[in-house]
């Protein structure tokens, strides 16, 4: 499962001597995908860094669990994702909304957010997107934003192929839809 | 506009934000560190809250607590079966100057049944309705300083 880059990199992260060199080429080289996974989910670029900042420091301080059962990033994929839901969940609870109000709001604040410049078209898919089950959502922001591939989005979600297609395929047509819907209204 | 790495479908990353991430982290990391304050490793993900032992109407079993602890405090050296029961009139000023001044006033009977579980605390030979009615109308620094 683990290519021999990563398993280098998983011995240096496991050197005392090495862990410090070999903790800088792994933010290096993976610092980019995590971000815009982060970002697509959080939205703000503040919290992105947060986020992108603890994942890495949870990927520190647990290389010694990782067993490689998966490729090196599929695990960090992972890690990124539950460091970001978890992020807007603990936000959900401590203003007491749902999760789905938190989403809302941060669409809406979307416009202030000094790192994001797009227009009207792409704030209005944002407001789609979250309507979507949480499922059709992480598939779709991993094809339209990241522009993963099936196979690998298929490892990382542990879903086939197949059904990965239906979803994405379902969410756009929602979206598009949608989209239309406040076009004309 | 053109994507690139810094800017992707609306979103964009301050300048220079992804040059400096890897010596952030590093500086973050090594602040950790030196705090000096560490956790056994995995005790966050095992970490879970205990319940209370028994614990029931704590709303009114919080009085009582204090006083028994109090009483266990000051009577945990002298307590042997042969002995007559234990009194407040037993606390001699020097020990209860003592226990204020080493900040022991914060203890509570779990505290206190934590640090000697082979003490088995004998409930006090007084009903609730008459332990709740001489506390509430007794201030808890008073009892201190009378005695």
């Amino acid at each position: 499962m683990i290519d021999l880059e990563d398993k280098e990199l998983i011995e240096m992260l496991r050197n005392p001597l090495q862990r410090e060199e070999g903790f800088r080429i792994l933010i290096n080289l993976y610092k980019k995908r995590l971000y815009w996974h982060i970002r697509t989910l959080v939205l703000l670029h503040d919290d992105a860094d947060d986020v992108l900042q603890n994942t890495f420091i949870k990927i520190y301080r647990n290389i010694d669990k990782f067993r490689g059962d998966s490729a090196l990033f599929t695990w960090m994929f992972r890690i990124a994702t539950n460091e970001s839901l978890s992020l807007l969940k603990t936000r959900a609870k401590k203003m007491n909304q749902s999760f789905e109000d938190v989403q809302e709001e941060r669409v809406r604040n979307l416009k202030s957010d000094p790192y994001f410049d797009g227009d009207e078209l792409e704030l209005s898919l944002h407001e789609a997107i979250i309507k979507l089950p949480e499922k059709q959502q992480m598939v779709f922001r991993m094809k339209y934003f990241q522009e993963m591939k099936y196979e690998e989005m298929s490892k990382i979600l542990g879903t086939s192929v197949g059904a990965l297609k239906a979803s994405y395929h379902h969410a756009k047509k929602k979206i598009e839809s949608r989209i239309l819907k406040n076009a004309e209204g | 506009m053109k994507e690139t790495d810094e800017n992707r479908k609306g979103f964009r990353v301050p300048e220079a934000y992804f040059e400096s991430l890897d010596t952030r982290l590093m500086t973050r990391l090594k602040a950790d560190s030196k705090k000096g304050l560490k956790v056994p490793e995995g005790y966050f993900e095992e970490f879970e809250v205990k319940p209370p032992r028994n614990r029931p109407e704590v709303k009114n079993l919080i009085w009582l607590a204090a006083a028994a602890s109090i009483l266990l405090f000051f009577g945990i050296q002298y307590m042997d079966t042969n002995q007559k029961p234990l009194d407040w009139s037993d606390l001699e000023q020097e020990e209860i100057s003592s226990w204020i001044e080493s900040d022991l006033t914060d203890l509570n009977a779990y505290d206190i049944a934590e640090a000697y579980p082979e003490v088995e605390l004998n409930a006090p030979n007084l009903s609730n309705e008459e332990l709740n009615t001489y506390l509430n109308e007794t201030e808890l620094d008073q009892i201190l300083y009378e005695n």
